[in-house]
């Protein structure tokens, strides 16, 4: 099942929940929806789930809209933060329950073992949900879902409610799962390690709009905005001002100092830029395109890494290091290529003043 | 209604004694936290088990006589079955009355919908006979209803026969308890996060199933509870059964009253009787409060991330307007105003009316006959001291019930599981006696001396104080219980003694919480008509009995407008109570 959004704007009152969104999935596609709380994620999974309508705008499932549709016809599996399983029936029954208003040549016993088997939790038909752990709760939801055979997934925020162990080890279950049934899916989320972990692509979302909708690999490395930059991963981003420009090397001056960049878009000396670098692309002591000394004023230990925080001329940079033996208050000298420093496409936002960053 | 039965997250207090120590606690402490067990024994429970034990002996020995005799006897037989009978009636038509209300409250939006849903505390401060007095003047066969209606369709007869039948018994009681339906359906309702029918419709649920499957198992414990409630409130009803009713119909509490008023009694016959009557009454209503805790135990789920509920406007243009569905709920909007709001506006019409030969006119004379001190022969004693009276026991109860609700909240507040039930039940047993029984069992404990109390105003304040107790009680624990324990740790921790903590932290954080509870007492009292009755002398009539001494002779006017002042009153206390806010005052 292909799913298409065209140009949806949605408003609750005064607040303008989605602007004019458009998004394509392909069939048997997992897209993440990523985005700080209140930008809009829920609002745009319950309109493909059809309980609410779009103000402008339409919903396409394989070219055909579903405006009309009621969302018990949509088709669509859902499973929401915190479960909203029926309290009062078993877990059998709760994902039998949706066998009940499909016609199947299947037993509903056999599709509910089947289901309870792909999820792992085979045995416990006759606990009630309140008997089970906050995993295993999310696991049924999962199961209660998927048992009418949807042709699409929403998944809303489905693991937020979990520890992190948990968290990684179901992350990547309901991957295998999705994987196996081809099943076309939206997993909203707000933590962007989860989506960049499960996603074939990912839409970054901020203030009711999407900034980028892209593989992990582009979101991560080519962010088309400051605010996807800033989202997704760890890193630098530095302000600074256009030196010098020849051809597609730039020279910026950020901070106290001079970089050397690439740059694919037209810039202007006295323009003011955005540049990113991400921690793990600078090397410690080692010669490199773009030096600059300081030193660690702050060291978090990561087992195999250390993260490190280096005050130097004035900016503080994150460093991933796989050197071990560091020391708060030791001199480093950090360096780093050209092309590691990437020029982030100037947002809706202008840049903001340039100062010292904390 | 929160009560204290249902269940929550887990205390943070975890003292293996089952009262507070807060390490080394002030010297007295345990002392004081006994008071209100003290009070209850002596005022409630000893009275109470000499009351039962009268109805369990003859001769002195151990005797199942009476229990026998009234079990056998067709007429207490009668009794009986019509109690539960008109509770049951009255419990049907209160959820009928109650629960298209809860829906609309859950389900629309609309002006002032926040002060229909706070009015639907009234019941609490409305006095009973003010309901029966408003019943008389509305639906009685010279009711405003029926003079209408004979004026409208040319009829010689009343067309409805609603006062002193059943019928009306049953729709008084559900003006008195529909309320209480419309609060619990609606709280569970609004607590059932939307998701949950989301989840069903997504699999495939059309809209009649989700509320089939999953609306309908979710609120019922809210429903059941509700009307467990109403029908345990309905079984212990005296003022709205004695004037409705109009001395027609008897129930176990229209019975032992009778018995116990009837002077002419040389071998306390009647005392044996009511008081065997009072314990099979107590057996009964202790069942069905044990039923209704239990139903409370069932609120156990609670979503913690809730999803508000999405509202729809109740007004949404003439088209939407005459639509078959909203059709039916203009219609149900008109019967319960009629329901609610006509025999208050009746009461309020007639204490300014004068009956003249040729007609009538509007007047002020009944204010100014209530509040001047002329002796009046049905009362034996001025209206004015009936007001009085009113007041004064009403300061006096709250004085009492207050601080020593307050002290026996603050301990169920702190207590762990095992410990919180047993306070719980002995809670529950006050609010399962009916006003009635309270006061036979003062009546019978304390009339010799060394404490011979009958026919003194502190009687009165002690039938009072125990019966508002429960309330008070209930009203402040959700206070106390939201009173973060921390606060105090860290006052202490910090270098405030326990009585500066309890001082400066505690008591000005639930100060809101204190007013409102005694705002909430005062009224109750006030409103307070049977026990009243029972232990009333010339000298002690209050408001409720003096309007039910009119209304026995069908006198009207004098008592609409005393009915007035008390529904002044009430209206005060309940526009504190909205200003204080809904959350100060969990029923
Ligand atoms: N039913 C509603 N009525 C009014 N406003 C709403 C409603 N649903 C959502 N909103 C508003 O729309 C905006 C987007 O909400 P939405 O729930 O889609 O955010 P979200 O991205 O899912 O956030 P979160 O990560 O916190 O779940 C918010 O400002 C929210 O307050
Ligand atoms: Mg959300």
């Amino acid at each position: 099942m292909r799913i298409a959004l065209r140009n949806i704007t949605k408003r609750f009152g005064a607040t303008l929940a989605l602007e004019n969104i458009s998004l394509e999935v392909s069939d048997g596609e997992l897209v993440a929806l990523v985005g700080p709380s209140g930008c809009g994620k829920t609002t745009l999974l319950r309109l493909v789930a059809g309980f609410e309508a779009p103000d402008f705008g339409d919903i396409l499932f394989d070219g055909r809209s579903v405006l009309k549709v009621p969302p018990e016809r949509r088709g669509v599996g859902l499973v929401f933060q915190h479960y909203a399983l029926f309290p009062h029936m078993t877990v059998f029954e709760n994902v039998a329950y949706g066998l009940k208003f499909t016609r199947s040549s299947v037993k509903v016993e056999d599709r509910v073992h089947e289901l309870l088997e792909l999820v792992g939790l085979t045995g416990l038909e006759r606990r009630m949900p309140s008997e089970l752990s906050a995993g295993q709760q999310q696991r049924v939801a999962l199961a209660r879902a998927l048992a009418p055979h949807p042709k699409v997934l929403l998944l809303d925020e489905p693991l937020s409610a979990l520890d992190a162990k948990l968290r990684e080890r179901l992350r990547l279950e309901i991957k295998k799962i999705q994987r196996a049934l081809k099943i076309t899916t939206l997993y909203v989320t707000h933590d962007q390690e989860e989506a960049l972990a499960v996603a074939d692509r990912i839409a970054v979302m901020s203030a009711a709009h999407i900034e980028q909708i892209g593989t992990p690999f582009e979101v991560y490395s080519l962010p088309a905005t400051e605010f996807v930059a800033r989202f997704i991963g760890r890193g630098n981003l530095l302000t600074g001002r256009v030196v010098r420009r020849e051809g597609n090397k730039v020279t910026l001056s950020l901070g106290e100092s001079m970089f050397q960049a690439h740059c694919g878009t037209q810039l202007e000396p006295g323009q003011w830029v955005t540049a990113l670098i991400r921690p793990e692309k600078i090397r410690l002591n080692q010669p490199a395109e773009n030096t600059l000394r300081g030193k660690i004023i702050g060291i978090e230990f990561a087992g195999d890494t250390l993260w490190l925080y280096v005050h130097a001329a004035g900016i503080t940079v994150v460093v991933k290091s796989g050197v071990l033996d560091l020391r708060e208050g030791d001199q480093v000298q950090l360096g780093f290529s050209a092309s590691d420093l990437f020029l982030v496409p100037s947002g809706r936002t202008p840049p903001p003043t340039p100062s010292p960053r904390e | 209604m929160g009560f204290l039965g249902r269940k929550g997250p887990p205390l943070a207090y975890n003292s293996p004694l089952p009262w507070p120590t807060h390490g080394r606690g002030v010297q007295g402490e345990g002392l004081v936290l006994l008071l209100p067990l003290l009070f209850l024994i002596v005022f409630f429970y000893a009275p109470l088990a000499n009351l039962l034990g009268e109805g369990l002996t003859q001769d002195g020995s151990f005797s199942l006589e009476f229990i026998r005799k009234i079990l056998t006897d067709d007429y207490f037989q009668y009794v009986i079955l019509f109690t539960l009978w008109q509770a049951f009636l009255s419990t049907l038509a209160s959820i009928a009355l109650g629960l298209p209300l809860a829906y609309i409250l859950t389900h629309y939006e609309f002006p002032l919908k926040r002060v229909v849903r706070s009015l639907t505390i009234v019941p609490f401060v409305l006095p009973a006979i003010t309901v029966a007095l408003g019943f008389a003047l509305l639906f009685g066969r010279n009711g405003y209803l029926n003079q209408f209606l004979m004026h409208l369709l040319g009829l010689s007869e009343p067309p409805l026969p609603i006062m002193y039948s059943l019928a009306g018994i049953v729709l008084a009681h559900a003006f008195y308890n529909a309320p209480i339906i419309t609060r619990t359906v609606h709280a569970a309702w609004e607590r059932l996060d939307p998701r949950y029918e989301e989840s069903a419709r997504a699999l495939g649920a059309s809209r009649f199933y989700v509320f089939k499957d999953v609306t309908l198992p979710m609120i019922l414990p809210g429903l059941l509870s509700g009307a467990a409630l109403v029908f345990i409130f309905c079984f212990l009803s005296f003022p709205i059964v004695l004037s409705v009713g109009g001395g027609r119909f008897s129930t176990i509490e229209v019975e032992i009253y009778t018995r116990v008023v009837t002077r002419l009694d040389p071998q306390f016959l009647n005392y044996k009787i009511g008081a065997a009557l009072a314990l099979i009454g107590l057996t009964l209503s202790l069942g069905m409060t044990y039923i209704y805790l239990r139903l409370q135990g069932s609120f156990a789920r609670q979503t913690e991330h809730l999803r508000p509920r999405p509202t729809l406007p109740l007004f949404a243009g003439i088209k939407d307007f005459l639509r078959p569905t909203k059709l039916l709920l203009w219609f149900y909007v008109l019967g319960s105003v009629l329901v609610f709001i006509g025999p208050i506006l009746a009461i309020i019409a007639d204490s300014f009316w004068e009956d003249t030969p040729t007609g009538g006119r509007w007047t002020l004379r009944w204010y100014a006959y209530i509040f001047t001190p002329n002796y009046e022969a049905l009362l034996g004693d001025s209206p004015m001291q009936a007001i009085l009276n009113s007041v004064s026991f009403g300061l006096g109860a709250t004085a009492i019930a207050v601080p020593l609700g307050l002290i026996l909240a603050y301990v169920i507040a702190r207590l762990r599981w095992a410990g919180r039930r047993l306070f719980d039940t002995l809670l529950m047993a006050p609010l399962a006696t009916s006003s009635i029984v309270v006061a036979f069992a003062l009546l019978r404990a304390f009339n010799a001396p060394p404490m011979r109390l009958v026919g003194t105003a502190t009687a009165v304040i002690i039938a009072h104080s125990v019966i508002i107790f429960p309330f008070v009680v209930r009203a402040l624990v959700p206070i106390l219980e939201n009173l973060d324990q921390r606060l105090v740790e860290m006052a202490r921790s910090l270098g405030a003694s326990r009585w500066r903590a309890l001082r400066e932290i505690e008591l000005p954080l639930v100060a809101t919480g204190l007013i409102a509870g005694s705002i909430f007492a005062f009224a109750l009292s006030l409103g307070e008509m049977s026990a009243t009755l029972m232990l009333a002398r010339p000298g002690l009539n209050t408001m409720p009995v003096a309007v039910y001494r009119f209304l026995s002779q069908h006198s009207l006017g004098a008592p609409s407008a005393m009915s007035v002042v008390m529904i002044v009153v009430s209206a005060l206390a309940f526009l504190v109570l909205e200003r204080l806010g809904e959350k100060a005052l969990k029923l």
